[in-house]
């Protein structure tokens, strides 16, 4: 990369007044300041102010005082950060699981050749672009107890009707719905793996004599194994924080059963106008994000996708 | 499965992994496809017939009444407008500032760029409910609370950094030796990058905005943390308003969920190219 030429080794120089510096490298300067100025101000800032913020206290915005850690020491005694950490796992392995054997199972028969296949493409592609807002109203009316097409349709053939909104029922019926909509990140990326298999593997299995189910196991799997753990890694993440779906269609109701950190986390800043104590677990959430992206760089270097030498 | 099978669909031979084949794939686009139809047929049904008991499933008594109502009766208009200013407003910004961003990463030498590339992974991964909280508190004493303005900012917070990493990977694609042709025939770096590499990119600049249009016209949670004047509301806060105070009001309800999904719909159906080519870099919504 000789055409490269170092920024930094020329700010350098030009400090020293030993070299003027070339209109390309201010061009490349020009270019990148602006970026990486706002890049700071609306996000590496923003998350250091709510990490500090996490170490306040007081009621409101005005009355904000330093506490330490107090916030932190409030939370482990507190019961209901650790049941919403229970019911955030709970929503985020439930609808994880449903939405990797889907995904696979839905990129298996959509990887097959048959008349239609672009129109199925096509179709499973729609609830994953819709706004999550659109995706509850959708859900909310058809899951109605009163005139839910759902319901309607229970009712017809079992008899029976269920109230998919109560206290046992809602965890099921927020991880389906948010499933609806998800179950297509996994499906995409597995598909887009499964076409890169080279197909004389699966001539070799079937001259062979090895049958769908053997040829899945032992070719399929095998090179799905980096794209189904790196597919699992992100939505384990994306899911244990989902705010908006959870808040739509329950608001963590009823009688706290679908309450996740983050809706806690909402309903203790914005209810409860103790901003340091919902900083405090967004904090506690940002720590885990840290962790996951550790053992993500660790182990899969996402960032070699970019040719990275300086 | 070669043509020859494929054209027996119709005919007689059908094996039994093309039957199951078929089954499924039936059962999946219903599963995916109902729940889109039904919020769309119902909002086109009269607004007496929209909650009728036993639901028709299908009907040709249509009527754009609800949608009429809507317009004229609600806020709907104002919040539909405030949704496009804000995503036009982030588009506009997150291109701007990736494609350069992007062409710098690719073509310049810097330091700590693998440092940088992680930092947009990291950012990538950022639920909105993280900033949220820090959004409303520093919005409130540089008052950009309630400004659509602030919202842009505040939505760029989540397109900006994974636009970056878009188009750094879509400029790689540009072989450097195109420019340096163009170089030697006397263009200037800024005509060898708007003539040569921003075309060679051109598939990465409408993934960017595809993808930054799916955060600001989806986004929920910022927006309803960091507004709160009726004025400045945007669609999926403002839809709200149907579903809250004890009554739902399915004619609106059901007819604004349509005009929300209709934009999205557009895009999945002509320029689906390009979402499963953006797709490849690491998905659109979270």
């Amino acid at each position: 990369m000789s055409e490269q030429i170092n920024i930094f080794d020329r700010l350098k120089r030009i400090g020293k007044n030993t070299v003027r510096i070339d209109r390309d490298q201010l061009f490349g300067i020009s270019l990148l300041s602006p970026p990486i100025l706002i890049f700071f101000l609306i996000t590496v800032i923003p998350l250091s102010i709510g990490i500090g913020l996490s170490f306040y206290g007081g009621l409101g915005l005005l009355a904000l005082n330093f506490t330490g850690a107090e916030n932190y020491q409030a939370l482990i005694n507190d019961g209901a950060f650790w049941q919403s950490l229970i019911s955030g796992i709970t929503f985020a392995v439930y609808a994880v699981v449903i939405q990797m054997v889907l995904g696979v199972a839905i990129a298996l028969v959509i990887n097959e050749k048959f008349r239609f296949s672009n129109i199925v493409r096509t179709i499973v592609l729609v609830p994953y672009l819709i706004p999550t807002v659109a995706v509850a109203i959708i859900w909310e009316w058809l899951l109605n107890n009163n005139y839910g097409v759902i319901n309607f349709i229970l009712s017809e053939t079992i008899g029976t009707t269920v109230n998919f909104f109560s206290v046992s029922t809602a965890i099921h019926t927020l991880s389906w719905v948010a499933s609806w909509k998800f179950t297509i990140f996994v499906v995409l990326l597995v598909l887009a793996r499964l076409q890169s298999i080279d197909s004389s593997l699966y001539e070799m299995a079937e001259v062979n004599g090895a049958n769908f189910y053997q040829r899945f196991i032992d070719v399929t799997l095998p090179n799905l194994r980096t794209t189904l753990a790196i597919v699992l890694l992100l939505r384990s993440i994306w899911m244990f924080n989902k705010f908006d779906i959870i808040y739509l269609l329950t608001q963590g109701g009823p009688f706290d059963a679908t309450l996740t950190q983050t809706v806690l986390a909402y309903n203790r800043a914005f209810i409860d106008l103790q901003f340091g104590s919902g900083a405090a677990i967004t904090t506690v959430m940002f720590t885990g994000i840290l962790i996951t992206s550790i053992i993500y760089f660790g182990v899969f270097s996402p960032e070699e996708e970019v040719s990275t030498r300086e | 499965m070669s043509e020859q099978d494929e054209n027996r669909l119709f005919g007689s031979v059908l094996t039994v992994h093309q039957v199951v084949l078929y089954v499924l794939a039936a059962l999946v686009s219903v599963i995916f496809a109902f729940p889109v139809y039904w919020l769309i047929l119902s909002s086109l049904k009269e607004p007496s017939a929209i909650r009728s008991w036993p639901p028709m499933l299908f009907t040709l008594d249509l009527t754009l009444e609800n949608f009429r109502l809507l317009i004229t009766d609600t806020n709907f208009p104002r919040w539909f407008r405030n949704s496009v200013i804000i995503t036009s407003g982030n588009i506009l910004l997150t291109i701007s500032l990736s494609t350069a961003a992007g062409y710098a990463l690719t073509r310049y030498e810097i330091p700590q760029k693998k440092n940088l590339a992680r930092m947009l992974l990291l950012t990538y991964m950022f639920p909105p409910i993280l900033l949220g909280i820090p959004y409303f508190v520093v919005f409130d004493f540089i008052g950009l609370q309630n400004t659509l303005l602030g919202i842009i900012l505040a939505h760029a917070s989540l397109s900006l950094p994974f636009g970056t990493w878009i188009m750094w990977q879509f400029f790689q694609t540009v072989p450097i030796s195109w420019e340096e042709s163009s170089w030697v025939c006397g263009a200037s770096r800024l005509r060898s990058m708007i003539e040569i590499a921003l075309p060679g990119a051109f598939p990465g600049i409408v993934a960017v905005a595809i993808f930054t249009f799916s955060v600001s016209w989806n986004d929920f949670t910022l927006a309803f943390m960091l507004t709160t004047e009726p004025s400045v509301r945007v669609l999926t806060v403002g839809i709200r308003d149907f579903m809250t105070g004890g009554r739902v009001l399915w004619g609106d309800l059901t007819a604004a969920g349509t005009l929300l999904i209709l934009p999205p719909m557009l895009l999945v159906f002509f320029l689906n190219k390009y979402i499963l080519e953006g797709f490849s870099m690491g998905g659109f919504d979270r």
